[in-house]
């Protein structure tokens, strides 16, 4: 009792002291704590959460991590939880090494950020860092002023590096001010930019479709002009002795004619398609020859045209001889070299002796000529031909019933379309053998109506089957033995 | 075996209910049984809650969950003790008091009339059905006499931390641990304060709901250098306040059982309760463990002042307080025997 506390505060420090020396071996009993520090008895949840302030003190983010860190930085600054990619996207940059300071700059200073006005503060060098980013060029040097500026909040903090501070932190203000400035001409030029080459592309567009139509009118034209020569050329040399009269309404027929003639050939160019393509078309045919080094080599092409098949044949060594009633065609190919004329091709053939050419070709000409005709050239044929000769006759194939009903009259010239069985059995009847029917040129896999059932493939191959068939008829080859 | 022991639940108030709660649930683990607490959120108001709540206890077939048999069933409070089970124990901590011993001091007893008679039929009738039926304290198996005519067996459990109370030279004190409600009467305290003549000091621990109300009572009786409201204290700082303090007092309004008394026996210091203070009553005997008073200031000032004058005699009261504690045998293992006894 000689060490009596005398005052209430000693009595309580007393017992205090006295009670802080008991070695209690229970558990010491949790003390509540004042409301501020409640944290300690929330749930873990609620512990990972920063309560909703207006103001934040970037310091205040920096003990939580990765998931959290993000959450957290999301609900207090954009007051949503993340979005799963917003999420991912800065769990990526952290973990790349992208410091807190940096993603709470960018969050903050994002449009959806100002909706709400919360300030995040102590952040002033990150945001000016985090401006520099967004310009991809500048990424290197953000970089570096970061790394800079990181060496600077290190720095100790006396009054001369608080004014250094300072003054980098103005720079840095400067610095990102202007490329701000430079950031906004840049998307203005880029926009112009965009623009303009847009408009580019309209304008050579135009060009292109015009320079086409133009090239076809100069095509038409030329063809006219070639046409009205050489009509002008007839009637000066057949109306040389004949009376003036005479001579205009001679003049006038034949010049009609050739009006009709030029409006073929301007027809063909435009359908049949460049030399190229149709080279392409006819090369498969030169394995349906006989070789050339097997004997006979010559070969007769009717309706040669502009003469593509006869400069294959020559390149692959037959002996080509074109013929066509088109005036123009012929000089066209006189002019490569090719051995071409004018002759009708049933005298042409009557003229040729027995077993003399090894192959005879017709290529979308029969549909043009009367019946009579083509069974006088099949027979004819079987004659001039040698033995293993080949004659093959293409022409529209009607079994497709758009070609049957339709594209076969693209062309006013066309006759009848000739059926396969027609062609088989002239072929049998005029004493050929082995002769197959090659059936081309389906429509394109894509105007085919979709699905495999029978339904579907019947209307499929009546639709959208073979547009041309060939007769490939051929001469026996034991004649050889007789 | 297998034990369930039900209790209320009232979110975000604990007490002394909680640690008698969980004391029970510890000392029967320890004893190998498997423990499991049901606790059923309880609210004071409206009353229909309450209401609602004794109907859904009373539905409650706790002997068997899912094929599980439950063994035992033990209940500690109204209204969780309406379960049924075969072999239910109820250990009454007390009943729904603002209808019975309180039912008076109700400010709208009027209206509760209905809902008061309701309470007491339930209590009648689930407790009826305890295959054996304790009480928290002489004082409660009184009143479940007294109101429901049912006979209990009282069933004393030690305070907290009983192990470390311990006893040494006074410091000049009178030491009253309680929260701060007007039931604890703190007030008889502070106005005896007034009367004191012996240069005592009167320590008033925690905290609660009247604590604005004491503070203004000790400044308008100008009594502040001797009443001192200390607030919250460690566990550590109980004992020593206990251990220094030259008596405790323990005047509430016909408290349950009240571990004040049990721990200032288990510190060796004399107790100042009055004649209406329940479960006090049970342990002090006036003159030989402590005083026994009207509640009364003036009363209480002067047993205040005779231990200051003999406090000699009030350290014999005190180690008389120890002693007598030992006699009851107090232990949660005495606890466990009962609870768990057939016969």
């Amino acid at each position: 009792m000689n060490n009596q506390p005398q005052t209430t505060e000693q009595l309580l420090d007393a017992i205090r002291r006295e009670a802080a020396q008991l070695e209690l071996n229970t558990q010491p009993e949790p003390q509540p704590l004042s409301a501020e520090e409640y944290s300690g008895s929330m749930s873990f949840e609620q512990n990972l959460r920063l309560p909703a302030k207006p103001v934040y003190h970037y310091r205040e983010f920096l003990p939580f991590d990765d998931e959290a860190f993000v959450q957290n930085a999301f609900l207090c600054i954009l007051q949503r939880e993340p979005d799963s990619s917003g999420l991912q996207s800065y769990l990526d940059k952290l973990r790349n090494g992208m410091e807190k300071q940096g993603v709470l700059a960018e969050l903050s200073g994002s449009e959806e950020a100002q909706r709400y006005g919360v300030r995040i503060r102590g952040l002033k060098g990150y945001r000016m860092i985090a401006r520099l980013r967004r310009v991809r060029a500048l990424r290197p040097l953000a970089h570096r002023a970061l790394g800079l500026y990181r060496r600077i909040c290190e720095l100790p903090n006396s009054e001369e590096m608080s004014h250094y501070r300072a003054s980098v932190l103005q720079q840095l203000s400067q610095m990102s001010r202007q490329l701000r400035q430079a950031e906004r001409t840049v998307d203005g030029c880029l926009h112009q930019l965009e623009q303009h080459n847009l408009k580019q592309t309209e304008l050579h567009q135009g060009i292109q479709q015009e320079l086409s139509t133009v090239r076809k009118q100069s095509a038409n034209l030329s063809h006219k002009v070639a046409y009205q020569q050489q009509a002008l050329a007839a009637s000066a040399t057949s109306t040389g002795t004949k009376s003036d009269s005479q001579s205009v309404a001679l003049t006038s027929a034949v010049v009609d004619n050739m009006d009709i003639s030029a409006f073929y050939v301007a027809f063909e160019d435009a359908c049949r398609g460049t030399r190229e393509e149709i080279r392409a078309k006819m090369t498969p045919w030169l394995a349906y020859l006989p070789k050339p080094e097997s004997g006979g080599n010559r070969v007769l092409d009717i309706g040669c045209g502009r003469g593509e098949w006869l400069q294959l044949l020559g390149e692959q060594h037959y002996l080509a001889t074109g013929l066509d009633i088109n005036p123009v065609m012929v000089n066209s190919c006189l002019e490569q070299g090719l051995d071409v004329c004018a002759e009708d091709a049933l005298a042409w053939l009557r003229a040729q002796p027995d077993a003399s050419l090894c192959a005879i070709t017709a290529f979308h000409v029969i549909e043009h000529v009367p019946f009579e005709l083509l069974l006088r050239w099949t027979t004819e044929a079987r004659r001039v031909l040698q033995p293993g000769g080949v004659l093959i006759f293409e022409t529209p194939n009607p079994e497709n019933l758009l070609v049957g009903s339709h594209t076969f009259y693209h062309d006013p010239t066309h006759r009848n379309p000739i059926t396969p069985a027609l062609l088989e059995f002239l072929a049998e009847y005029c004493g050929y053998t082995n002769s197959e029917l090659v059936r081309l040129h389906p429509y394109p896999e894509d105007a085919r109506v979709s699905g495999n059932d029978p339904l579907t493939e019947r209307v499929n191959g009546h639709l959208c089957g073979p547009q041309d068939i060939a007769l490939v008829a051929r001469v026996p080859a034991m004649e050889l033995v007789e | 075996m297998k034990l369930l022991l039900t209790a209320c639940q009232v979110p975000f108030m604990h007490g002394g209910a909680d640690y008698h709660i969980d004391g029970v649930t510890e000392a029967l683990r320890r004893a190998g049984h498997q423990v499991e607490q049901v606790r059923f959120p309880f609210k004071f108001n409206p009353t229909s809650s309450i209401e609602q709540l004794m109907a859904h206890c009373e539905q409650q077939d706790f002997s068997e969950f899912n094929g599980v048999q439950i063994d035992k069933v033990i209940s500690l409070q109204f209204p969780a003790y309406g379960v049924r089970h075969p072999d239910h124990r109820v250990w009454v901590m007390h009943q729904h008091r603002a209808v019975y011993e309180l039912f008076d001091q109700q400010p709208n007893a009027r209206q509760l009339e209905a809902f008061k008679s309701k309470v007491t039929d339930y209590d009648k009738r689930v407790l009826s059905r305890a295959s054996r039926l304790f009480a928290n304290s002489a004082n409660v198996a009184a009143r479940l006499r007294t109101y429901n005519g049912l006979t209990a067996l009282p069933l004393y459990h030690p305070p907290h931390g009983a192990e470390h109370f311990y006893c040494s030279d006074d410091w000049e004190y009178i030491f009253y641990p309680s929260r701060l409600e007007t039931l604890k009467r703190q007030s008889l305290l502070i106005q005896a304060a007034k009367h004191i003549s012996a240069p005592v000091r009167i320590l008033l621990g925690g905290t609660g709901g009247q604590e604005a109300q004491y503070r203004a009572e000790i400044e308008q009786l100008g009594v502040q250098d001797r009443v001192h409201l200390i607030g919250r204290f460690s566990e550590a700082e109980k004992y020593t306040l206990y251990a220094r303090a030259l008596g405790v007092f323990f005047g509430p309004y016909d408290e349950d059982y009240g571990y004040i008394t049990l721990e200032a026996m288990l510190s060796g210091k004399p107790v100042i309760t009055c004649t209406d203070s329940g479960g006090p009553l049970e342990f002090v005997r006036d003159g030989e463990t402590g005083y026994v008073r009207d509640p009364d200031p003036e009363q209480i000032a002067e047993a205040i002042d005779r231990l200051y004058a003999d406090k000699k005699a009030a350290a014999a009261m005190g180690a008389a307080g120890r002693e007598s504690y030992t006699h009851h045998n107090i232990s949660w293992q005495q606890v466990v025997n009962s609870l768990l006894a057939d016969n």
